[in-house]
Order: C-alpha cells, then structure tokens, then sequence
C-alpha cells in the first residue's frame, strides 16, 4: 500500500519514509512529469490562441507558429523546471548539511508534480470551457505599452484567475510532498525540510498572485 | 244638300287619313314595315343603331332614289344610301343608320325618308327614347366595423333603366383593407331587376371603400359607383402582447434573452412565438421560444437564445400570434445590452465551479493536517 503513488498523495511521510531504493528510481516520477509536460503542452496551446487573438491581423497570420512555438516550450520547460526545482531544493538543503544524491531529490521533486497533474487537468477543462467564450479586441499595432496592457486585462479575466488560483491550491499540495520527500531524500529534519522547500515555493506563489494582478 | 255635300267630303278625307302610307294606291306601295334601335333606350352621349325595314307591298316594282334619316336632338352620323336600289314587289330592304344624342331624358323624332322614281315620297317618323338614368348600388354594411375583423358587405345592384344593362361588374376600390373577392362579374340584368353580391372585408386603417359597378347600354360603356367611409373601430377583444421582467444573460457561445410575456388584450392569443430577429442569429436551444396559448391576465416566462456580432447591442425580439379567428398578429420589441458586461459574464466561473475551488482548498488543507499529524 505505502507503494502506491497515490499513497504518496495522503501520507508522503509513509511513502518516503521506506528504504529509499523503493522510490528514489526515476521511471516513475519521469512519467509523472512526461504527463505534467503534455497537460502543461496543452494548456499553453490553449492560451497562446488566446494570445495570438490580440495580435494586429498581420502577426495572426502566424498563429500556427506561435501555437506551436508555445506548446513545445511548454514541453520542454516542465522537464527544465523540474530540474531547476531539484537542484534549488538541493542547494538550500545543503545549509542545512543535507545528505543524498540529487537523484533523490529530483525523483522526491518528480513525485511531488502528481498534485500538480492533477490541478492543471482541472484548469485545463476550465480553460477549454471559457476560453472561446472570451470577447479580446485585437491590438493596433506592435506597440509593446499596448500588448501589454491588453495581456494584462486578459490576465484579469475570472477564467484565467481561477486558473491560476488552481495552480496555487496544487502547488501547496505538491510542497507538502516535497517537504516530507526532501526531509527523507536529504536527510534533513521536517523544520529543515519545511524551511528547504517553503522559501522557494512561496517565493513562486508570491510571484504567481503578481503576475495574476491582485495586487495591481 | 250642301250639308250633305260638305258631310262627304268630311268622310272622303277622313278616309284617305286612315289609309296606310303608301307612295299611290297604284303601282308600288312602299311602306315602313319594321324599326328597332340597339340600345332600345339611348343615354346621354351613347350611340345606337337604328335599323329601318322597308317593304314593297305593291304590284309594280320601284326605285329608289335615296333612303335618309334625319333629327334635331338625335344625330344621325351616316346617311349612306343615296345610291339607286330596285326594290321588287313584296320585297324589304333594310337600312341601318348610326346615331348619337346629347339630348336629356325625352322622347324624340327622327324622320326617315325615302324618295323614289316613281314619283313619290316616304316620310316616317320614328320615336327615340332618351333616359340616362344610371344603375343603383346599394350597399349593406356589417352592424360592427372592427379594425383587423372580417366583415361582410353586400352589393346590391339595381336596374331602374327600362332596359337590359349588360356586362355588368362590380370592383372594390380602395387601400386600408383586404377584400375578398377583388371583383365580381354579374352579366345583364333586366329592367327592374337586382343582383347582390357580398365581399368579405378587412379593414385596417380609416379609409374609403368604393365600389365600382362597369356595365354597358348597347355598345357604351358606363359607370356608377358609390364610396362608402370606412371607419372601423379599435378591436377592443383582441389578444395584445407585452414583454416585461426582461433579463439578458450569456451562455456558452450565445446570448439569452428571458422574461415574461403577458396577454395585455382580452382575448386569448394563440400560437405564440417568439424570436429574435435584426442583426441576430438565432442559436439552438431556444432559437424559437414556443409559447402556445396565453388566456387574458395571464403570463408566461420565455426564452430565446441568438448569437450577434459585436458591435451589435440591440436586438428585435419578434412576437408572433393569433387570435380566435386565426387572424395573425405581429409585434417587435428592441431588447438592449451591454456587450462587455455579457463577456464578462460569459467568461465568469458559475456558483459551482467557485464551490468546487474552495472544496478543493478544503481538501488540500484536510491533506496537508493529515500528513502533519502522521508526520
């Protein structure tokens, strides 16, 4: 039972806390993250054809580009990100003398990602839902005060919000799995390890409600 | 003796007035044997044909030097024969000769005469009659004239002339109303006789009816008409609409437009439709909203859903219905919106989805307890 990776949703304490050799194997938390890049693939074709939408006539001639310029980066930059979430988890661990491969630590960092599958799903349905729905008014020209601008509104809408209201719920989530995977993976105590994930991730979600525009 | 004498010859004289018109007493004898004239009785301003039959009853045959026709308040148009032309013992020849008055109501003379070799003259005169009086139209009028209602009018028309009128047709003339039929053919009528005919009328507006009665004495066409005001009351039983408590909302990929509609009339309309029509298309699941009957003082919520584009924020909605009589009706009503409110509204996460977002926080929150006390 303490196997399963569902397991590791409700009781990561129970699932790390094995003999690292059952978890710490990278087919696993590479698959997750293989799902994590296609939902994230798919959530970023859907934005960037909203995006495209307010682009002048001429550049909507290249939607085709952009959507899959937008997709594939979205691809690519989960897997990087996740490396980038390991190796931080990694370094600010090391203050606290944390002991482990990174190997470790980028499968805890892998595992952690299931919430987040989970959430994007959900905002992916959403999206899907409200998104044809939204009424976007096409700039004038290239003028980058204005896309700007326009973006920004766009940001604004209840859908996209929500969306990244999602993203939020699910990445607290994931940093309590992290917590207990990096307490385990680097040896640390759960202050420690509380303290090892909390800095980054909520640096992200303080990032994550900027970029959302509450505070503007 | 001298009164005997004068006594004969009183009785010679009177008995050569009553002997027949004849050219001698020997020889031929032609005479007037027969006149007609088609029309039988001539209008102001009509033409006839007066046909003279001339009869040789003698035993010697005769020439004719000329047949001519003459009056003073009936012209003759044409005098043709003046020609030669044998006529035979117990023979008849015919002479037709056109003839035109612009006389009033009389009776006139026309004088025919006939000049022949023999040595005699013929002088007959002929009667013309002249009355112009018209055909009359009576027309018999629904008791109620109601705006939208079908009514009934009857046409009578009546012959007083004292002869035949024939290709007789009655036209309704007019505009602020339907009429059925749009005419009506009659034939001839006979002196003193009456044919009605009944048109189903619907008035619209205030307005005139005319009716238009053709007919023809002889060969003249004439006309008698009569115009009837046509002021039709305001149908107070009539089914009305109103739309009231309207609300306009978005739905996914479309508009929707709900409120009420209300029989403000007093009578039931039936068959009640409503759409949306201008500039907007309308969308499945309501693009016709059927309401069926809706009794007086009643209502009934309603529906109907569009797409528009977006520059468009007003937006007919089309009332269709009819009354007890199957008479429709059609009303519109100019429905406005905010296009941007309803984007955002389009856009806008329903009462469920928020619900569901804070039972996710909820259960992530419950998960996160549960792995800290385990922990």
């Amino acid at each position: 039972m303490a196997t399963s990776p569902l397991t590791m949703l409700v009781n990561p304490n129970a699932f790390f806390g094995r003999n690292p050799t059952e978890w710490e194997a990278l087919r696993i938390p590479a698959l997750i993250m293989l799902a994590a890049a296609v939902v994230a693939g798919a959530m970023a074709y859907l934005t960037t054809g909203l995006v495209a939408r307010i682009m002048p006539a001429d550049v909507q001639a290249y939607q085709g580009v952009m959507l899959i310029a937008g997709t594939a980066s979205a691809l690519i930059f989960t897997f990087l990100i996740w490396a980038v979430w390991a190796a931080v988890f990694f370094v600010i661990s090391l203050a606290f003398q944390g002991k482990g491969s990174f190997r470790r630590t980028l499968a805890v960092t892998g595992y952690g990602y299931l919430p987040m599958v989970i959430g994007n799903l959900l905002s992916l349905a959403l999206l899907w839902v409200a998104l044809p729905g939204i009424r976007v008014t096409p700039v004038s020209g290239m003028d980058p005060g204005e896309i700007q601008a326009v973006t920004t509104a766009l940001m604004h809408q209840p859908a996209l919000l929500l969306a990244g209201l999602l993203g939020i719920i699910f990445l607290l989530w994931a940093a309590n799995i992290w917590i207990f995977g990096i307490r385990y993976a680097r040896g640390l105590s759960l202050r420690h390890a509380a303290i090892t994930v909390g800095i980054p991730v909520g640096l992200f979600i303080l990032m994550t409600v900027w970029n959302l525009g509450v505070f503007t | 003796m001298k009164t005997a004498a004068v006594l004969l010859l009183l009785v010679i004289a009177l008995g050569m007035l009553c002997i027949p018109v004849t050219a001698q007493d020997t020889g031929p004898r032609l005479v007037v044997s027969e006149y007609r004239l088609d029309p039988g009785v001539l209008m102001r301003d009509d033409v006839g044909v007066l046909t003279v039959r001339l009869t040789n009853s003698g035993s010697e045959p005769a020439t004719i030097n000329s047949a001519r026709l003459n009056g003073v308040e009936i012209q003759v148009r044409q005098n043709p024969y003046t020609d030669s032309l044998p006529i035979g013992p117990g023979d008849t020849l015919t002479f037709t000769y056109p003839v035109r008055t612009e006389a009033t109501d009389g009776l006139y003379y026309v004088k025919f005469t006939v000049d022949y070799r023999e040595g005699g003259m013929l002088r007959y005169s002929i009667p013309v009659e002249v009355d112009s009086t018209p055909l009359r139209i009576l027309v018999e009028t629904p008791d109620f004239v109601t705006q939208g209602t079908k009514g009934t009018y009857r046409v009578v028309v009546g012959n007083p002339r004292p002869n035949d009128a024939t290709a007789i047709t009655v036209i309704p003339e007019g505009e602020g109303f339907l009429i059925t039929p749009s005419s009506s053919f009659i034939g001839t009528l006979e002196p003193d006789a009456q044919s009605s005919i009944l048109f189903t009328v619907v008035p619209l507006r205030q307005s005139f009816i005319r009716f238009r009665v053709n007919y023809k004495n002889g060969i003249n066409a004439h006309t008698a008409t009569v115009t009837l005001p046509l002021d039709p009351s305001e149908n107070r039983f009539t089914p009305d609409l109103a739309l009231t408590n309207i609300r306009v909302t978005a739905g996914a990929g479309y508009l929707r437009i709900a409120g009420n509609v209300s029989n403000v009339g007093l009578s039931e309309a039936r068959a009640v439709t409503l759409t949306t029509g201008g500039e907007a298309t309308p969308a499945d699941p309501f693009r016709v909203f059927t309401a069926g009957i809706i009794e007086p003082d009643s209502s009934r919520q309603f529906e109907v859903t569009f797409r528009a584009p977006s520059p468009v924020s007003v937006v007919p909605v089309l009332i269709a219905y009819k009354d007890a009589e199957g008479t429709a009706y059609a009303d519109s009503l100019d429905v406005q919106f905010d296009r941007d409110t309803l984007a955002q509204q389009a856009t806008e996460p329903s009462r469920f989805i928020t619900l569901l977002v804070w039972m996710l926080v909820i259960v992530v929150a419950a998960l996160i307890i549960y792995t800290w006390r385990k922990g």
